[in-house]
């Protein structure tokens, strides 16, 4: 048995002491600064005693709550005069061994990763006493990132929507797209939406082939990077042929100078695959018949527009347009006409405009 | 009243009251509990009518909490002592007048325990049970325990 035990001694004003386990050791405590007169059955108060250090709970991901419970101290022993219970508790945390300013409560949001670790310290009036947990290790909040295209197989010249999904939702990080293994220059680093944890990327491929796109998720202060797997986007020829490299098609424009039953035909051939719209005008000018008086001109505006047509690279396409009934009947009566004629031509690059003035027509009907 | 004002009123002997101001700080850091955190020991004097204690390192560090000039003039012969360290609080009889009175550790608040419905005799030995809210007194008057 180890300790000392104290009494009180009436008769002399002091306080004694000696060892429990009959070595002796004996003295009178100094009690200097204090009253003594026929002192009677003293109290022990000491600082309290760790007996069992706080352990942390919570899930072990980082924006869970930590908690330091657990930790258990000595009780008091009043049979034997001798006092140590805790008056009060406190807290503290450490971060890899680094204090965490403000943690001063028995719970914690982690909110970065690494190893926690909770300190609890019980206090009375004779001290205090501390003890601190082993150390818990908080990670990132793991993520999965899907990636999907459509349309997929697409046709070339057609955009392709690409959609990178991460979840959980993370409230940060950026999204890179990679083709066959490379950077996409101007689609690193995409902002994710908050909510849904999208992100998306639109290409259009002008030409055939298979290309393999891959979606990373950078990861941020609490949520782990994460790659998807690899997608294959399949892109098959259009049927007007590929695009190719950026610049707007180019296309020459014919007239025939002939119209046949008020048909105007034309030609147009272009350098990539394009959509065509053929528009004009026709001023159909009346004039004086010759051997009468001479007569005020008449002008008669008409408008001429085809539909959109769909041209081939490298390949004639023939346009006809009808001129309107009044315009062909004042051509029949001797009216003459200029025409202008305006093609514009787009695709996947831009649009770009033509224009043609026609010779005069001639009415195959005259 | 502020903290330091109450335990001057307190611990300051009644013919001191007019004294100087150094005569007052002496009186309170005597009868103030010591700054410094230590294992220490606790008596009442029964002829000295003060609650009195010591550092157990053998470190004197000693002093009162209460004596018979304080204001509440609860010390009235008491003999033993016991803690309640989670309340900050010592408990004693006293012989004479019959109440059971505390004072907490660090010197500040005192009082009497209300003790109707019990009927102490020169009570004497203290004992506490926080868990159950009571506290337990031997009446060497009636042989009895409260």
């Amino acid at each position: 048995m180890t300790g000392r035990i104290y009494w009180a001694n009436l008769g002399n004003n002091t306080i004694s002491y000696a060892n429990l386990d009959g070595s002796g050791a004996g003295g009178e405590l100094d009690t200097l600064g204090a009253t003594l007169s026929r002192p009677e059955g003293p109290a022990l108060l000491v600082a309290p005693s760790g007996t069992g250090a706080p352990t942390v709970t919570g899930a072990p991901v980082v924006g869970s709550t930590l908690g330091c419970s657990g930790a258990t101290w000595a009780v008091d022993v009043p049979e034997a005069s001798f006092y140590q219970a805790p008056e009060n508790l406190s807290y503290s945390w450490t971060l890899n061994g680094v204090s965490i300013p403000g943690a001063t409560a028995s719970a914690l949001t982690a909110s970065s990763p690494g190893n926690y670790a909770c300190q609890a310290t019980a206090t009375n009036h004779a001290g205090s006493a501390t003890q601190t947990s082993t150390t818990y290790a908080v990670h990132l909040l793991t993520t999965t990132t899907l990636l999907a295209a459509s349309p997929n197989p697409s046709p070339a010249g057609e955009q392709v929507t690409y959609t990178a999904t991460v979840s959980p939702a993370p409230d940060g990080g950026t999204v890179t797209f990679t083709a066959d293994g490379l950077p996409i220059p101007g689609c690193e680093a995409l902002g994710l939406d908050a909510t849904t944890g999208v992100s998306t990327w639109q290409m259009t491929y002008g030409a055939a082939g298979t290309h393999y796109i891959q979606a990373y998720f950078s990861g941020d202060a609490a949520f782990a990077a994460s790659q998807s797997s690899v997608l294959s986007q399949t892109v098959n020829s259009s049927p007007g042929g590929a695009v190719t490299g950026n610049a707007k098609p180019s296309c020459t424009l014919t007239s025939r100078n002939a119209t046949r039953n008020g048909e105007l035909s034309v030609s147009v051939r272009c350098n990539q695959p394009a959509s065509i719209l053929l528009t004009g005008r026709i001023t159909v000018t009346s004039q004086a018949k010759a051997g009468k008086r001479d007569q005020p001109k008449k002008t008669t505006l008409v408008k001429l527009a085809s539909r959109h047509t769909s041209v081939t690279q490298g390949k004639t396409a023939n346009l006809t347009v009808k001129l309107p009934k009044s315009a062909l009947d004042a051509l029949r009566a001797g009216a003459r006409e200029t025409a202008a004629l305006t093609l514009s031509v787009s695709n996947k690059n831009g649009t770009s405009h033509t224009s043609t003035t026609i010779k005069p027509l001639e009415l195959a009907t005259r | 009243m502020n903290m330091i004002a109450q335990m001057v009123k307190r611990c300051l002997p009644r013919p001191c009251l007019a004294a100087a101001p150094v005569t007052v700080v002496a009186v309170l850091l005597a009868c103030t509990a010591p700054a410094v955190a230590a294992n220490q020991i606790y008596w009442g004097n029964l002829n000295g009518d003060s609650i009195s204690y010591a550092n157990l390192d053998d470190s004197g560090g000693g002093g009162q909490l209460l004596n018979i000039n304080d204001s509440s003039n609860t010390v009235n012969y008491p003999s033993e002592v016991a803690l309640d360290p989670a309340a900050n609080t010592i408990w004693w009889a006293n012989d004479i007048n019959n109440p059971i009175s505390y004072v907490n550790l660090d010197g500040t608040g005192n009082g009497q325990l209300n003790v109707s419905g019990s009927s102490p005799l020169y009570p004497d030995g203290v004992a506490v049970d926080p868990a159950a809210n009571k506290v337990y007194w031997t009446n060497h008057g009636a042989n009895t325990i409260s």
